[in-house]
């Protein structure tokens, strides 16, 4: 049976849980989500002016101190290639990549997970611990990992039982 | 097992959740429902409370008795989106139901900085400089160029800056003075008797981002947080009415601009990672007279209002002018007084105030009287567009605030009012021949309906579609002007000439005696 986008990211979320990411906001299928990531303006589109990533995660990096991985997910596999051209924009727009260390940038005095952002600013974009994960339901379980840019990416279909 | 109660959504299933979660009354006993309009069982109550508008979750007996409207939103009151809401509550107040809005009334911005001055603070090689200039910068009533002069002063510190013993010494005047006292009394040293957030760190005021420079800044409680709250005065005569302030949180400043997400809920995992309010009781007590947080109130506004026995905050101050929260006069600076005529054609988009003669004469023509302008002041909402947009959202809240801010006596019938209310709307460019609004919209409504609509005149066919139409038949970008407005003046540029028409609304058309106040369309907002 075919599962719902909710579903899936519902899925996923424990998925990420299990291997060890802090789940951060999690955007619902109509609603409004916490983490807003602004995108350059792009003349003549009529698109929105920011991504809205479905999931954000986080867990411990030994080089950054932390990882972030931004999740769209889709109801069914066929659906997720709108998903990553969307996030094949994403991760060449500099000033969004460079947005999400911005936004979880370490507030002192709070002992909440974040970045040391000015200490990062001479790290070149492409080198950013960012991540993404594509995920959707199919009959058949899959996964896969790939590149985009130089940022790793992986691809997780769950089995639609 | 039967349930006694029914919370009907247009909001997000996980509002529904959280209010069940955390409510003594609902939590286990209550259906959820999401609200739609024609839809089977619904209760021509229910239907009666989403007529104006659609309100996020609305609780009702399990027979289909409201007994409280709620909204939820995480954006703070600006400029038009915290009024856009007001119709529904309007709705619920003129129908006694108990209304609560939950909102954060101040919060945190980050926005890209305007102008040279603060991205070259980017590059001072001077660190004392470029950080007693950052916090210079980030002061309300001091600001860069002042900074810059009290610099060369001999001032240093941000510490000499917020030391209320030097601001004589520093030359300011009084009203900078009194923004900096204000400011500090508020978010540095909380001395005031509402809590409000706390002040952004100088060395977080200013950030680049891939070479745009972003600035951190509180945005304070202003015009537009005030009409609300004066609203919800207003609303609180007729019915528990009640503004509920989800406390931003500078540890969140980046990742959502302070605002709290129920990110971690042992009690409720399962409404863990959705963007909801937090738990009561994990936010600052924000108002005088309480030690719980407004979230906890807000729960205990509801169990009261399941119960029947009226939503109350337990004697905790309001956040109205009366009780310190807001300075009136921001209130007095939303209108501008009109001294006499005017073309209204070439008023701007905003309020004015005008009194009856001076209106009367800046209609033109004879079309209208000196008898159907019945009162002795009005308030005048004017609206200026160019193309073809509808005038549903945000105008329709828009007209309730101004409704119940400006004009409304008390709620005995539709024209009950102390002020008239005027929606003035200037049609310029593509707008001035295309838009329908509002006589060509009614009359493709009423066609299908009223036989020999097209023959009617204005006036008596607004009267004929009141006494046959229920007032959510009536679409939206019309459906608040002709119900609150005593007067819609549309303004059409035709070459280098205007031409106006003047509406009479229902408030005109009852307060006149041409339209009965138990006609169709009224009687329909009745739950």
């Amino acid at each position: 049976m075919t599962w719902s986008e909710e579903r899936v990211t519902t899925e996923t979320v424990l998925w990420l849980k299990g291997k060890g990411w802090e789940v951060l906001a999690v955007h619902p299928p109509d609603g409004q989500g916490p983490f807003v990531v602004f995108r350059k303006p792009i003349r003549n589109r009529n698109e929105r002016s920011s991504y809205h990533p479905d999931v954000v995660a986080i867990r411990p990096d030994p080089k950054f101190g932390l990882r972030v991985l931004i999740v769209e997910s889709k109801g069914v596999e066929s659906d997720l290639s709108s998903d990553i051209e969307k996030i094949e924009e994403l991760a060449n727009d500099n000033f969004a990549l460079r947005w999400i260390v911005f936004k979880l940038r370490r507030v002192e005095g709070f002992g909440l997970s974040g970045f040391d952002y000015e200490g990062m600013t001479g790290i070149p974009v492409s080198d950013l611990p960012i991540q993404f994960l594509f995920a959707a339901s199919g009959p058949v379980a899959k996964y896969r990992t790939f590149k985009i840019r130089d940022f790793d990416a992986e691809e997780i279909i769950f089995e639609d039982v | 097992m039967p349930k006694d109660f029914v919370i009907w959504r247009t909001g997000t299933a996980g509002q529904a959740k959280w209010l069940e979660s955390f409510s003594s009354v609902l939590n286990g006993n209550v259906l959820h429902q999401k609200f739609e309009r024609g839809g089977v069982g619904v209760p021509n109550s229910i239907t009666a409370i989403f007529s104006l508008d659609y309100p996020d979750l609305v609780v009702a007996t399990i027979d289909g008795t409201p007994l409280i409207s709620i909204e939820i939103t995480d954006q703070q009151p600006f400029g038009t989106n915290g009024q856009q809401r007001m119709a529904r509550c309007w709705l619920a107040a003129y129908n006694e139901v108990p209304v609560a809005y939950v909102l954060p009334l101040e919060g945190y911005q980050i926005e890209e900085v305007a102008g040279p001055n603060l991205p070259s603070l980017m590059s001072e090689p001077n660190e004392e400089r470029r950080n007693f200039l950052t916090c210079a910068a980030s002061l309300p009533g001091v600001g860069f160029r002042t900074g810059t002069r009290l610099w060369n002063q001999g001032f240093r510190t941000e510490n000499e800056l917020l030391d209320p013993d030097n601001w004589e010494q520093m030359g300011l005047s009084e009203s900078a003075t009194k923004k900096l006292e204000d400011f500090a009394a508020r978010h540095v040293t909380h001395s005031t008797p509402f809590s409000h957030i706390d002040r952004i760190p100088t060395r977080y005021f200013l950030t680049d981002v891939e070479g745009k420079t972003l600035k951190a800044y509180i945005r304070p409680v202003a015009e537009a947080t005030a009409l609300l709250l004066e609203a919800f005065e207003k609303m609180n005569e007729r019915s528990p009415s009640e503004v509920f302030n989800r406390v931003p949180e500078l540890k969140f400043l980046f990742r959502s601009n302070g605002v709290v997400h129920l990110m971690e809920s042992k009690l409720h995992p399962e409404l863990n990672f959705q963007n909801l309010p937090p738990e009561p009781g994990e936010s600052r007590v924000s108002r005088p007279g309480t030690v719980k947080d407004d979230l906890e109130l807000f729960m205990q506004f509801v169990d009261e209002s399941c119960l029947g026995s009226r939503g109350s905050t337990g004697g905790a101050a309001r956040y109205a002018s009366d009780d310190g929260y807001f300075d009136e006069s921001l209130l007095e600076s939303v209108v501008r007084p009109l001294d006499g005529p005017v073309k209204l054609h070439e008023l701007g988009s905003r309020d004015y105030s005008i009194s009856r003669s001076h209106l009367c004469d800046s209609f033109e023509g004879d079309a209208l009287l000196g008898e159907t302008l019945s009162y002795e002041h009005f308030h005048v909402l004017s609206v200026t567009c160019n193309v073809e947009r509808g005038l549903g959202d945000p105008y329709s809240g828009m007209l309730a605030t101004r409704d119940l801010v400006f004009c409304r006596e008390n709620f005995s019938s539709i024209d009950a009012r102390k002020t008239g209310l005027v929606l003035n709307v200037i049609f310029g460019g593509l707008a001035a021949a295309r838009h329908t609004f509002l006589e060509k919209k009614l009359r493709q409504v009423s066609r299908a309906r009223i036989i020999g609509a097209d023959s009617l005149d204005l006036t008596d066919l607004i009267k004929t579609v009141a006494e046959n139409f229920r007032i959510e038949e009536i679409p939206k970008d019309i459906r608040l002007h002709l119900l609150l407005c005593d007067f819609i003046v549309i303004s059409r540029k035709k070459g280098r000439t205007w031409s106006q028409q003047v509406i009479r609304g229902l408030p005109n058309l009852v307060r006149t005696g041409l339209l009965k106040e138990d006609c169709v369309m009224l009687r329909s907002m009745h739950i």
